[in-house]
């Protein structure tokens, strides 16, 4: 059986720099990680920041102090 | 209109029913098959197609598709040679070993190479299918250790069963012994013998 699914903020990317630039930033700070883009989601880069949905404040307020550079948050089930 | 919940089944039984089901039905009778993965909505279109059968397909939710066949009102009359051309397997058969001899995926920008493979072993997670046996050797044995990136996504599928082997002598080259994580450590004798008894094998 391939992993549960549950909700998840996806932060997409232009390019691969700006996915590995705020997975250093992130790091000790949140509690996603980098996957690969789902099929279904499209974005310049083929990595996105996958955070668990009930950490959404603290990614919120993560992105607002840092202002990394992204494409766009979405929220999916997968 | 005729529905089969074939829901569950894997192929040839959609593509054998479908058949069954259609040759009991007049002209421009619709046959509904619910299946629940895209190989099998894929033989039932090639099916639909070499019979010149207007069909349409959809997504219904996760899992959970729909195929519309019109039946022409000529009776089938295949053999089972016949399903078995149509018929991709809905599952690869025997066992899936998947190699990881490196902590890189392929060639280039090795920062890179990491993200990569961290994905790969991730994605491996959300395969329908998981592989039978992992095996790590050589750079690839520093994925199984703690405190590697990928470690969590290995122990996922351990959990879920799958046999997570890793070079003993690769681990004591890289001083990584005492670190293992994840499985267990082997040995060439049965790294050659997963290798050789292996329908897939799987390289990034």
């Amino acid at each position: 059986m391939s992993r549960p699914k549950r909700a998840q903020l996806l932060l997409t990317f232009e390019t691969t720099t700006d996915a590995l630039s705020l997975e250093q930033q992130a790091c000790g700070i949140l509690r996603g990680r980098l996957i690969p883009l789902p099929g279904d989601v499209a974005a310049g880069c083929g990595l996105c920041w996958a955070e668990p949905a009930e950490n959404e404040s603290s990614f919120l307020e993560f992105l607002n102090t840092y202002s990394p550079p992204y494409d766009r948050l979405v929220h999916r089930f997968g | 209109m005729t529905t089969l919940n074939l829901l569950g089944k894997a192929c040839p039984i959609p593509v054998l029913e479908t058949r069954k089901a259609l040759a009991q039905m007049n002209a421009g009778d619709i046959c509904e098959t619910l299946v629940d993965n895209e190989t099998a909505v894929q033989n039932l279109s090639k099916m639909a197609t070499q019979k010149n059968l207007t069909f349409t397909s959809e997504q219904l939710e996760e899992h959970r598709f729909s195929v519309r066949i019109v039946a022409d009102g000529v009776a089938f009359h295949s053999t089972e040679e016949e399903t078995a051309d149509v018929c991709i397997p809905c599952t690869p058969q025997g066992k899936t070993v998947v190699v990881l001899s490196s902590e890189t995926m392929g060639e280039g920008d090795p920062v890179l190479g990491q993200k990569l493979m961290q994905g790969f072993v991730y994605a491996l997670t959300e395969q329908d299918r998981l592989p039978d046996t992992i095996l790590l050797y050589n750079g690839g044995a520093k994925l199984s250790v703690e405190g590697a990136a990928t470690l969590s996504d290995l122990k996922l599928m351990e959990e879920e069963g799958v046999e997570i082997l890793t070079c003993g002598t690769c681990l004591n080259h890289y001083g990584l012994t005492e670190k293992l994580g994840v499985g267990s450590i082997t040995n060439m004798y049965v790294i050659c013998q997963k290798m050789s008894e292996a329908s897939f094998i799987i390289k990034p």
